[in-house]
């Protein structure tokens, strides 16, 4: 089950892989802004991080992920992997290969 | 007495668990990627020791190095006791919320520290990377980042730089929003990333050269890119400035200005969707996806590869999907 929630991408795992908890419930890499992707109820949900990669359990029925912009998204209990859009420039694509 | 050692040596030693009672090393001792290593022994000491991604999660208060490699350890906090002389990097460790007070080093690496929100007091170095620490907002009362190097690239929470900054040769203040000015008496002798920042003009009478995400800029391009147009981007030769000059005056304008060819339409949850194209002179043509935003109805421009050849797989790319069937998002907000 995938979730676009603007430029945040919210997929369902089905396992959560070697990951360290992380404080907060904000997606903070969807600032880009100055407005924030978050979960509306912190308690409602558990960080982790795995490497430079963000999973979030919802450890509730379920927990409302929000933004100043964009309608509300609600996920169910369960194990999911956020990442960000990416953006396409051929100097960046030139840096990532180097 | 403490032996002194080749790194290859005290590689073996400290691997097998023999080292008690202090180990000096001479040139690289590389324990990187040793996932079953936890910890160091204590009165470890010698030039370069590397222990990027392996499972050390505290640091001996006795180490000392002249340069630490430390990348990707779930490590929450840097020992008081640690020494390190020329450089340390701890970039990756994602965990890590607290440095010693009077940390001291030339070079200092922070990349990706997500959990750090402060400097610790009486900060010391000539080189400070701060790049995508997200939680950081506050800096020491006093610290010193000595005529380096200072990047804060992407710190999103950062709202201003210290006013202790008072000269750097390269500042680099990409992707924060949240700093529109820089400290009165600072002096930028190199030159100044301002790609994403808050700032809207160059700091009165500095005439620094500008840079945006790596790119050398003009004042214009930089401050003023409402009087960019379609036309002086195509005359553009430098295909890095020229991709910036797009950006600045962003794609929609651009788009208008210049024609483009409708390569693919469709629709998704906001509406119409349309892949375009630009060629460009000596260089790989401007392909874009043009789409809605389903809650705002706002309009996005956004450049994907130039081989992508329809609307569909251009919204899969930019979610992350070169596989375009694997992208079917069940809700869209």
């Amino acid at each position: 089950m995938l979730y676009r929630h603007g430029d945040v991408l919210v997929q369902r795992v089905e396992t959560l892989p070697p990951a360290l908890p992380r404080a907060g419930a904000t997606l903070a890499r969807g600032e880009v802004t100055g407005h924030s992707h978050r979960f509306q109820d912190p308690s409602s949900v558990q960080l982790f991080q795995a490497g430079l990669a963000t999973y979030v359990r919802v450890l509730s029925d379920a927990a409302e992920l929000i933004h100043e912009e964009h309608a509300t998204i609600t996920l169910p209990r369960g194990d999911y992997r956020v990442w960000m859009q990416r953006e396409y420039s051929p100097q960046a694509i030139r840096r990532v290969i180097d | 007495m403490t032996a002194t050692v080749s790194a290859a040596e005290a590689r073996t030693r400290v691997l097998r668990g023999e080292v008690t009672g202090g180990l000096h090393f001479r040139g690289k001792l590389d324990l990187s990627g040793e996932k079953t290593l936890t910890s160091l022994p204590e009165g470890l000491c010698g030039d370069v020791l590397d222990i990027s991604d392996t499972g050390v999660h505290t640091l001996p208060e006795t180490l000392q190095v002249g340069e630490l490699v430390a990348r990707n350890l779930p490590i929450t906090h840097l020992p008081a006791g640690v020494r390190v002389q020329f450089r340390l990097t701890l970039d990756g460790c994602t965990r890590l919320s607290e440095l010693p007070t009077g940390l001291m080093v030339g070079s200092l690496s922070l990349q990706d520290a997500l959990s750090l929100e402060a400097l610790p007091e009486g900060l010391d170095v000539c080189f400070l990377n701060l790049s995508r620490c997200d939680a950081l907002r506050g800096w020491p009362q006093q610290g010193r980042v000595r005529y380096g190097h200072l990047s804060v690239r992407d710190c999103l929470s950062l709202r201003e730089l210290p006013a202790w900054l008072t000269q750097i040769a390269q500042l680099d203040v990409s992707g924060c929003r949240g700093i529109t000015a820089l400290p009165a008496g600072l002096r930028v002798n190199g030159w100044l990333d301002v790609a994403g920042s808050g700032l809207t003009a160059l700091p009165a009478g500095q005439p620094i050269p500008l840079r945006w995400r790596g790119v050398r800029v003009d004042a214009r391009v930089a401050f003023q890119p409402d009087t960019l147009t379609g036309a002086e981007v195509l005359a553009e030769p430098n295909t890095e400035v020229r991709r910036v000059m797009m950006e600045r005056m962003g794609y929609e304008r651009f788009l208008t200005e210049v024609g483009a060819e409708v390569l693919d339409r469709d629709r998704d949850a906001g509406g119409e969707r349309t892949l375009v194209r630009v060629p460009l002179p000596d260089d790989e043509p401007f392909v874009a996806v043009s789409v809605a935003c389903p809650s705002t109805a706002r309009q996005y421009v956004l450049r994907v590869p130039p081989t992508i050849r329809t609307a569909h797989a251009a919204s899969a790319w930019l979610a992350g999907f070169d596989d375009p069937s694997q992208y079917q998002p069940a809700i869209e907000a």
